[in-house]
């Protein structure tokens, strides 16, 4: 909030203020603020909006945190007797207001407003309506305190009603909007129509124009929960609204009235009568705060004196109803509705004191320290990955209406929609996230079109989820996704990405289990299967697919559920013995058709030799014509109890190729 | 003997650096291998010798011929493979891809290891949490304004919403350790926000939380100071200013001295000498009952860091939006 230095000076009781020390000081101990030409800005914070977000208030923090003096207003009211017969009636049907009052001003000369009253609401950003209503702006911003007021010849039966409303009732605005409202709501009306919605803004039937002459003014404290409510439901936020939300004081709001009347008669020659309506909530006993003073010790290990402490409540205005040297009992002014508990007067002492007086001290106690096992896992895959010469891409968390569309197939749980995207491509929150990551392969192909050999390998680790049964199901997943410009490459990477991977937790049963599917948006689509658990996806989006996200060379994508690898392979490895007997390696091509399966011959290999074969390697495939292809395999062989002879590898391989040719009538190349 | 025997060697190995073809080799060979060569010449002598002198220099001499030899060798295969294709040693080097983890990553790494070594426990939380954990348990009611200092991205299942703040597990977290103890939650949060070169809609935060029978406003001081003077490797001086946040009483602002100028002033500070760096305080009581902690025996403090606000300060970047822009030629800086 801006304020000018001059409405400020008016409450301050120094001639010479160095503003520039003034506005250093408010930034330590009370609220960020900047000196300007002739005005400062200040943030005040919401839970001092009650009582700094006005110009006497604020100059009342200004002496609090300096050595100038506060001077409060002085003003007279001569309040007359009401010679009318017409009395106004005030009812109260609603259980939502704290205090309500309000007075009649009659025989009021209005007029437009002069031009000091002009220029003060221009710089304060409010409207100049007429001189009466541009008044009680004037007070609200003077004061804190939102006034409203009513054409008293407008209302009709002289009665004022405040109530809630009724449930579809509706509200005609000042500015001729027309709102719906429900029970929740209050309104002030009369016999007959709304005449305001309370604490939000007035209507147009008692409306104050050039012509009124007799008015009742209002100055009441709403229920600061019920305003907000009103205030966003219809998505009406005014002056007074913002003000009530945050609270006004019942002192601040008794001042407001009687400054605006005193105003009314000073200046456009009012009557004020004398009757005040006035309704309050049951009184509340005064709220009383025990201090101990100890306390001040522990939040900061500062030694505070009693001496101090006192000085310190007495420039609060705090009253001490009790005082054992060790303790207080302290009722806080009225106007500081932050001021309720313990804690909120160790602040107040504290920040007043001075944060800079709190010096650093070492933390003594000790936590033996433990780390989340998800996050320990996420730095494992992460150099895992990273040392497998993959990048770490961070994305959105969010995806489209188009990637639904377009992976409806992997989608067997209801995504979580976002209710208030930023736009309509953040909309869902991500069920999966190579996704993302399949954009982060258009954006770096255009960022990289020069590159002669396009190939990314990206992973990202992150958090997924879905509704399950309607209920949230959020999961960390990894996404690995490689793209270049050749299919089988391509895909043989990932495989082989993916074995390493494994092998390094530790798991040795996996598969990967092809899914049928009935559309044109996928090469293939498998679940990789860990201990027969379904733990992730391997697929490959079509070129028709891809194409869609501006990619124009093949993508294969893994993504696996990391909650289900952390609980089960997150180990520590064991130590495995190292053979000390002599390998012996055979390389065997095998002239196969070119539709025949190498998983196939591995798992004849792998029979037929049992445990001595301590490894295979596919080390090349050839295609001799479009019929026929030729496998080399080279097989590792090793007893790990003795050492292997020759001759026995020798009749092995005899072994393999006759069950090749007797069964499959597989040649040797 | 042994003296003649290393003039030989030094002599050839000086000779064999100025063999430029195969017919200084050869020239090599004779010399020194050849049959009426340096080493033959000297073995002739051998026979004066008394036996079990000539045991030891017969060693000696079938070193320095073996040296001799090895020599020899590897200029023939260097000389002749030279001349099947012309080596270029001026030729670049081959191209080592290299993988890499996210600026994000590496900085939450160093920085958990810091807190780690406060005695802080690292902890995670779920980015899906309940009105109730984000706000109500903060002495954050529903229909009250301070809920608006949180611009809150809302999911369509009812009073679920993304954690605008990791402080959302302060009471979950609290309730599992009980005090005395010591946490941070890091992981990202998300706004409803516009996003600009400042503001992402996006980002990561590191939560602090202790309670204990200590934990206060100077100890946090110190862990600030700590914490901060090990992340950007300079001395710091740490300022408090007050502010309000609902679950925190006293609250605080919290600025570091500028990490360029050092307090001095520069544009990077808007010549205030200061960096606005995080929020913390002293937490409110009402928080510290939902977490079932008797507060007339513990207090604790919190903290709430932007990460991406502290990782452009040191790496000196200009926009937030690069943290999740996914562009490589961001990423592959770091």
């Amino acid at each position: 909030m801006r304020f000018r230095i001059k409405d400020l000076k008016e409450f301050l009781d120094s001639s010479k203020i160095n503003w520039l020390k003034i506005v250093e000081t408010l930034n330590k101990k009370s609220f960020e603020s900047y000196l300007k030409k002739e005005y400062l800005e200040v943030e005040i914070l919401p839970n001092r909006f009650s009582d700094s977000g006005n110009i006497r208030g604020l100059a009342k923090e200004i002496s609090l945190v300096s050595d100038i003096r506060f001077k409060d207003l002085k003003f007279k009211l001569h309040k007359v007797k009401n010679q009318s017969k017409e009395k106004l009636k005030l009812e109260i049907k609603t259980k939502e207001l704290e205090y309500y009052s309000g007075r009649l001003i009659l025989d009021i000369e209005n007029k437009p407003s002069p031009k000091w009253l002009k220029d003060f609401l221009n710089f304060y950003k409010i409207n100049s309506i007429n001189f009466l209503v541009d008044l009680s702006n004037y007070v609200m911003i003077k004061i804190g305190a939102p006034l409203h007021i009513f054409d008293f010849d407008k209302i009709n039966d002289k009665k004022i009603i405040v109530r809630d409303a009724k449930e579809g009732e509706s509200f005609v605005s000042l500015k001729n909007n027309k709102f719906v409202l429900s029970q929740d709501d209050i309104v002030i009306s009369d016999n007959q129509r709304i005449l305001a919605l309370a604490g939000i803004q007035g209507g147009k039937y008692a409306e104050v124009d050039l012509k009124t002459k007799n008015i009742f003014v209002e100055s009441a404290v709403f229920n600061n929960f019920n305003i907000y409510r009103t205030s966003r439901k219809l998505n009406l936020i005014t002056d007074s609204s913002y003000r009530f939300e945050r609270r006004v004081s019942i002192k601040n709001s008794q001042l407001a009235l009687d400054y605006f009347c005193y105003l009314v008669e000073k200046e456009l020659k009012g009557k004020v009568i004398f009757d005040e309506y006035i309704y309050q909530q049951e009184k509340k006993k005064p709220e009383f705060i025990n201090l101990r003073l100890n306390n001040l010790f522990n939040y900061t290990s500062l030694n505070v004196n009693h001496k101090d402490v006192l000085s310190i409540l007495k420039k609060l205005n705090c009253r001490i109803i009790k005082d054992n040297k060790t303790s207080l009992v302290i009722q806080p002014p009225n106007d500081r509705l932050d001021l309720a508990l313990e804690v909120d007067l160790i602040e107040e002492i504290i920040r007043l004191i001075g944060y800079d007086s709190i010096n650093p001290t070492y933390p003594l106690q000790f936590n033996y320290p433990k780390e989340d096992f998800y996050l320990l896992f996420y730095d494992y895959l992460r150099n895992l990955l990273a040392q497998l010469n993959f990048t770490e891409i961070l994305s959105y968390s969010f995806i489209d209406d188009n990637d639904i569309v377009n992976f409806k197939n992997l989608f067997k749980f209801k995504p979580i929609e976002i209710v208030n995207p930023n736009s309509n491509i953040y909309k869902f929150y991500r069920p999966f996230i190579f996704i993302n990551l399949l954009k982060g392969v258009a954006k770096n192909l255009s960022f990289y079109n020069w590159l002669e050999n396009k190939e990314f390998k990206f992973f990202e680790i992150g958090k997924i989820a879905f509704y399950e049964k309607n209920e949230i199901n959020e999961l960390s997943s990894l996404a690995l996704v490689i793209s270049l410009d050749n299919i089988e490459k391509n895909y043989l990477k990932i495989k082989g990405l993916l074995k390493t991977l494994f092998e390094d937790l530790g798991i040795e049963n996996y598969q990967f289990n092809v899914l049928e599917h009935k559309n044109y948006e996928f090469e293939f689509i498998s679940e990789i299967l860990i201990d027969n658990k379904k733990t992730g996806y391997l697929l490959m989006p079509t070129y028709n697919l891809l194409k869609k996200y501006n990619i124009e060379q093949s993508v294969v994508i893994a993504e696996l559920n990391l909650n289900f690898l952390i609980n089960n392979f997150f180990k520590e490895k064991r130590f495995k013995t190292i053979f000390q007997f002599p390998a012996i390696f055979r390389d065997v091509s095998l002239v196969v058709p070119i539709y025949f399966r190498t998983n196939e011959l591995e798992k004849e290999i792998r029979n037929i030799c049992r445990d001595i074969l301590e490894r295979l390697e596919i080390i090349d495939i050839y295609y001799i014509n479009d019929q026929e292809k030729s496998i080399t395999f080279h097989l590792v062989f090793r007893n790990k109890k003795k050492t292997l002879r020759d001759e026995e590898i020798n009749e092995l391989m005899d072994n393999l190729i006759k069950f090749f040719k007797d069964k499959f009538n597989i040649k040797l190349r | 003997m042994k003296e003649q025997l290393d003039n030989i060697l030094k002599e050839a190995q000086d000779s064999y650096y100025h063999i430029k073809n195969l017919k200084d080799l050869e020239n090599f060979r004779i010399k020194f291998l050849g049959r009426n060569g340096l080493l033959a010449s000297l073995s002739s002598k051998f026979k004066d010798f008394p036996l079990e002198v000539r045991k030891e220099i017969g060693q000696y001499f079938n070193f320095v011929k073996e040296e001799i030899n090895n020599l020899y060798l590897s200029k023939k295969e260097f000389l002749i493979t030279q001349k099947k294709i012309f080596f270029d040693l001026s030729h670049p080097g081959e191209k080592i891809e290299k993988g890499r983890i996210h600026l994000i990553s590496k900085e939450i790494l160093k920085i958990k290891k810091i807190f780690s070594n406060l005695g802080f426990n690292i902890e995670e939380g779920r980015e899906l949490v309940s009105e109730k954990e984000n706000f109500d348990l903060l002495n954050i009611p529903p229909n009250h304004p301070s809920r608006d200092l949180w611009d809150t991205f809302w999911i369509n299942k009812k009073e679920y919403l993304l954690r605008t703040h990791t402080s959302a597990h302060q009471v979950e977290y609290l309730l599992k350790y009980k005090p005395p103890v010591k946490f941070i939650v890091i992981g990202k949060v998300y706004r409803h926000e516009a996003t600009d070169q400042r503001h992402e809609m996006q980002f990561h935060q590191i939560e602090g939380v202790s309670v204990g029978l200590q934990s206060n406003l100077s100890e946090l001081k110190s862990v600030f100071q700590i914490f901060f003077e090990n992340y950007f490797n300079k001395k710091i001086e740490i300022v408090f200013r007050n502010s309000y946040f609902p679950f925190t009483e006293p609250s605080l602002e919290v600025d570091i001295s500028c990490v360029i100028c050092k307090g001095k002033g520069c544009s990077l500070c808007k010549k205030s000498g200061y960096l606005e760096i995080a929020g913390a305080g002293m937490i409110h009581p009402y928080v510290l009952q939902q977490a079932k902690i008797n507060i007339n025996k513990y207090y604790g403090y919190a903290f709430g860091i932007g990460l991406e606000r502290i990782i452009m300060l040191k790496f000196n970047i200009p926009d937030v939006r690069l943290f999740h822009s996914m562009d490589l030629r961001f990423i592959n800086q770091f």
